[in-house]
C-alpha cells in the first residue's frame, strides 16, 4: 500500500534562521550552500524546465519545429546571397551552406542561453514571490531547458553534415570529420555555458533595471554580423582585434571546425576562453546566490 | 525541537515609491554582495511594513496572525517562509517548513493537474518517487480524479485551490504557515482543509495562520496576534485578541458612520431637498439600498431620529431598546398613507422591513402632521454597519423614500457571526450552561 504523506530526509531542512545580519563565516558557508544547492535542485531545476518547455509548446502543433526554423531561413537567406555573390565570403575549406548553418544553430544557442539567464528573475517572478527556491534550481532549468533545444539544433547540424557531403567531396572541400563530430557533441554545452555565464551576470542587475536585458537583446544582433557566423572575420586590423577578444568568435569558429574537419583553428585560444568563462561562471553564480534572496521579493 | 519557531524584534521596511524600491534594491544587492547588513534606518519613501515583532511557538501550537490588510501579516510570514529577509532581529525555525501562500503557485495552467502536481511536489522538495509515493492520496483528497489529465486552465479556481492544498497537506511539514487560501473552494473543500489542518495539529506539527475568517482564527488557533500597521496591538489567547481586534474595527466602522452623519446633517437643513440640490457625500450609490424619492413635493419636514435611550445614537450595543422615530407633514390629502422602515446591512441586504400595514396604522390620517415612533425593545442585529431606510408611501406609490440613518452595531463580550445574535440558553448534559435570555443590555 502507499504511504499517504511524504517525509523528507532530515538533513533536508536544517534549522533555519534568517536575520539581517550575514553570517561571519560567510565565504565557506556561502560555497557550500551554493554547492549543496546544487546537487539538491537538479530534479526541481529539471521539473521547471519540463513546466517551462511544455507550456512554451503546449499550443503548438509543430512544438521545436519553430525554434528551428528561424536560423534556417535565415541561412537560406545568406546562402542565396552567396550564391548570387552579394556577399562573398572568401575560402572556409567547407561549403557556405554548412558554415552558416553551424554559425546560426551555435549563436542561436548561446544567445538562448544568455537571454534565458538575464530574464530569469522576470520569469520566475511568480515562483519567487511565492516559493522558497534554491537559486541553483533556476539555474540547472536555464542548462536542462536550453540544453533540450541544443540537443535538435545539434541533431539538425549533424543531419547538414552528411548531408552536404558528396557535394563537398566533389568541390575538394569537407563536411565532416566521425570523431571530430563526437568531440563536437561533447564540446557542445560549452557555448551554452558561455551564455549562461554572462547572462546569469547580468541577471540580478536586469532584475532592478529591465534596460539591462533591452541593451542585452540589441547588442546581440550586431555581434552576431562581427562573430564568425554568417562569414568568416577577418584576422587582421581593428575587426581582427575584435575578433581575438570575441570569445564567441573562438567558440564558435573552432567548434565548427572541429565538427567539420576534427581539428581547432585555436585550441589554445579555446581553452583560454573556456578558463575565462569558467571563472566569470563561478563568480556570476556566486552573485546570483546571494542576488536570489535579496531579489525575490523585488522580483 | 522540530516545529519550534523562535521570533526575536523582527522588522522589515518597504518602499512606497516604485523608482526609489528599485535604486534601494541596487544599493540593498550590493552591500549584500559584501555581506554586509541593510541598515534599519528608513530612506526616503520607505516605511516598516513590520515593526518589532517577537513572539515563540512550541511544536502543536497554532497561531494566528490578524490585522487589517496592509497591516504587515503577509509580510512577517513570507519573512518566515525565508522569501523575503528581515532588516532586523532574528527568526529561528526547526523542522520542515510548509507554506501556502498562494495554493496554484507554480502551476502552470497549459499544463495538465498531473504534471502540475509532479511540478509543486518538486517545488516544494520532493523527488519523483516520493512524489509517486503520494499521488493517489493527493488526487484522492482533492476529488480530481476525473479531471487530473486535463489542462489546470480549464480549472475553476477552487479546484485550483483544492489540488494546490492537496498537495501541500501530503508532505508532512513540521511547520505549515497558511496565508489566507482556504477561502477559496466550497464549503465542503473548506471543512475537509480544516479537518486536516486539525489533524495536523494533533500530530504536533505547528502551525501558523493569516486569516479574516476570525470563526476560523478561534475554531483552530490557542494565540493569535494581532497587528495594526506592522506594530504589534495584542498578543495573547485567540479569542481574546480576535475580541479585540473585531471591538476596534467595530469603533472604527462607528466612528465613520457618526462622522458621515455629522457631515449629513450639517449638510441637510431642509427636510425635503430641492429637486436640484446636490447629492450628500455619504449618499449611498442608488440602487444598493432601493430607489431615491425625495423630490416629490408631496411631504415637507420631515424629521427622523435614531435613539438608543433618550440620545440620538449613531452606535448602539447589542441588545440594547433602540427607539425609531419620525414626523412629516403631508402637503395634500393623501387617502392611503402607509410607511415602511426597511433596515439594510451595509452591503445592500434587507434584513427587516417595520411597515405601518400591519394594523393600517396610518392609514386613517389624511392631511396635516404625522409622528410615529417604533420601539425596538431588544435591538438583537449582530455587530456591523447599517442602514435605515424611511418609505412613505400612498398606496403602492412614492410620496418619500430616503436614507434616513447610518448607525454601527457593536457587540458585547459574547463572540457571534451571521446577520443575528439571538438570546438562547445553552443547555449541556441537561444542565443549563450557557444562559443569555435574562442577561441585562450592556
Amino acid at each position: 500500500m502507499r504511504r499517504a504523506t511524504a517525509r523528507r530526509p532530515l538533513d533536508a531542512m536544517p534549522r533555519q534562521i534568517y536575520t539581517a545580519e550575514y553570517r561571519i563565516d560567510t565565504l565557506p558557508h556561502t560555497l557550500r550552500a551554493m554547492a549543496r544547492g546544487m546537487l539538491q535542485s537538479r530534479y526541481l531545476g529539471y521539473r521547471l524546465a519540463v513546466r517551462s518547455i511544455k507550456g512554451r509548446y503546449a499550443k503548438s502543433a509543430f512544438g521545436m519545429f519553430w525554434d528551428l526554423i528561424d536560423p534556417l531561413i535565415l541561412g537560406l537567406i545568406f546562402y542565396g546571397l552567396m550564391q548570387a555573390r552579394v556577399i562573398q565570403p572568401g575560402d572556409m575549406g567547407m561549403p557556405y551552406a554548412l558554415f552558416v548553418i553551424y554559425g546560426l544553430f551555435l549563436y542561436a544557442t548561446f544567445t538562448e542561453a544568455l537571454m534565458e539567464a538575464v530574464e530569469v528573475f522576470g520569469r520566475s517572478r511568480g515562483l519567487l514571490t511565492q516559493q522558497k527556491i534554491p537559486p541553483e534550481a533556476l539555474l540547472t532549468a536555464i542548462f536542462f531547458s536550453v540544453g533540450f533545444n541544443g540537443l535538435f539544433r545539434l541533431a539538425v547540424m549533424a543531419g547538414f553534415s552528411v548531408v552536404l557531403q558528396g557535394i563537398a567531396v566533389e568541390q575538394g572541400q569537407i563536411t565532416l570529420s566521425v570523431p571530430g563530430l563526437l568531440a563536437f557533441f561533447a564540446l557542445s554545452p560549452l557555448i551554452i555555458f558561455a551564455g549562461v555565464s554572462i547572462g546569469l551576470f547580468l541577471a540580478p542587475f536586469n532584475a532592478i533595471y529591465s534596460d539591462v536585458g533591452r541593451v542585452t537583446r540589441i547588442v546581440l544582433t550586431p555581434l552576431r554580423y562581427v562573430s564568425p557566423v554568417l562569414w568568416p572575420i577577418p584576422a587582421t586590423g581593428a575587426i581582427g582585434l575584435l575578433n581575438y577578444c570575441n570569445p564567441l568568435s573562438s567558440l564558435i569558429g573552432d567548434l565548427r571546425l572541429l565538427a567539420v574537419s576534427g581539428s581547432m583553428a585555436t585550441p589554445e585560444l579555446f581553452v583560454g576562453w573556456c578558463a575565462a568563462l569558467a571563472v566569470l561562471f563561478l563568480l556570476a553564480w556566486f552573485v546570483f546566490h546571494l542576488a536570489v534572496p535579496v531579489l525575490a521579493e523585488r522580483a | 525541537m522540530a516545529g519550534t519557531i523562535s521570533i526575536k524584534n523582527v522588522s522589515k521596511k518597504y518602499s512606497r515609491n516604485a523608482q526609489a524600491h528599485l535604486s534601494y534594491g541596487m544599493t540593498d544587492l550590493w552591500r549584500a554582495l559584501f555581506w554586509r547588513p541593510g541598515a534599519l534606518e528608513l530612506r526616503k519613501d520607505e516605511f516598516l511594513a513590520v515593526q518589532d515583532v517577537s513572539f515563540d511557538l512550541q511544536p502543536g501550537d497554532s497561531f494566528a496572525l490578524v490585522g487589517r490588510n496592509g497591516s504587515g501579516k503577509s509580510t512577517l510570514l513570507k519573512m518566515l517562509c525565508g522569501l523575503t529577509k528581515p532588516d532586523a532581529g532574528t527568526l529561528i525555525l526547526d523542522g520542515r517548513v510548509q507554506a501556502l501562500i498562494n495554493l496554484g503557485a507554480g502551476f502552470n495552467p497549459a499544463l495538465s493537474g498531473r504534471e502540475n502536481i509532479y511540478n509543486a511536489a518538486a517545488l516544494m522538495g520532493l523527488n519523483r518517487r516520493e512524489t509517486n509515493d503520494i499521488f493517489d492520496a493527493i488526487v484522492d483528497f482533492s476529488e480530481l480524479e476525473e479531471f487530473i489529465g486535463s489542462p489546470v486552465q480549464t480549472y475553476s479556481s477552487g479546484m485550483k485551490a483544492r489540488l494546490g492544498f492537496s498537495v501541500a497537506v501530503h508532505l508532512e511539514p513540521d511547520i505549515l504557515l497558511i496565508d489566507e487560501i482556504l477561502s477559496v473552494g466550497d464549503h465542503a473543500f473548506q471543512n475537509r482543509c480544516f479537518a486536516r489542518m486539525q489533524q495536523l495539529k494533533k500530530r504536533g506539527v505547528t502551525i501558523v495562520l493569516v486569516s479574516h475568517a476570525h470563526n476560523s482564527v478561534i475554531q483552530l488557533c490557542e494565540r493569535a496576534l494581532w497587528l495594526h500597521r506592522g506594530v504589534p496591538r495584542m498578543l495573547g489567547g485567540a479569542r481574546e485578541t480576535v475580541k479585540a481586534y473585531l471591538a476596534f474595527l467595530e469603533d472604527a466602522e462607528a466612528a465613520k458612520v457618526e462622522e458621515a452623519n455629522q457631515s449629513r446633517s450639517a449638510a441637510a437643513t431642509t427636510a425635503a431637498p430641492a429637486a436640484d440640490a446636490p447629492k450628500r457625500a455619504s449618499e449611498p450609490a442608488e440602487g444598493l439600498f432601493g430607489p431615491i424619492h425625495t423630490d416629490g413635493g408631496d411631504v415637507a419636514g420631515i424629521e427622523t431620529w435614531f435613539r438608543c435611550g433618550e440620545a440620538e445614537a449613531d452606535r448602539v450595543t447589542v441588545h440594547n431598546p433602540v427607539t425609531i422615530g419620525y414626523r412629516f407633514t403631508l402637503k395634500r390629502r393623501v387617502e392611503d398613507l402607509n410607511v415602511t422602515l426597511k433596515l439594510f446591512r451595509e452591503d445592500g441586504l434587507n434584513l427587516t422591513t417595520i411597515s405601518t400595514l400591519n394594523g393600517d396604522l396610518v392609514r386613517g390620517i389624511h392631511e396635516g402632521t404625522v409622528e410615529c415612533e417604533v420601539l425596538v425593545p431588544d435591538f438583537d442585529f449582530n455587530p456591523g454597519v447599517y442602514t435605515l431606510v424611511i418609505a412613505i408611501h400612498e398606496g403602492k406609490s412614492y410620496l418619500y423614500r430616503d436614507v434616513m440613518k447610518e448607525f454601527a452595531v457593536v457587540g458585547n463580550d459574547r463572540l457571534t457571526w451571521g446577520l443575528r445574535d439571538f438570546r438562547y440558553q445553552y443547555r449541556v448534559q441537561g444542565e443549563v450552561a450557557y444562559d443569555t435570555t435574562a442577561e441585562a443590555p450592556a
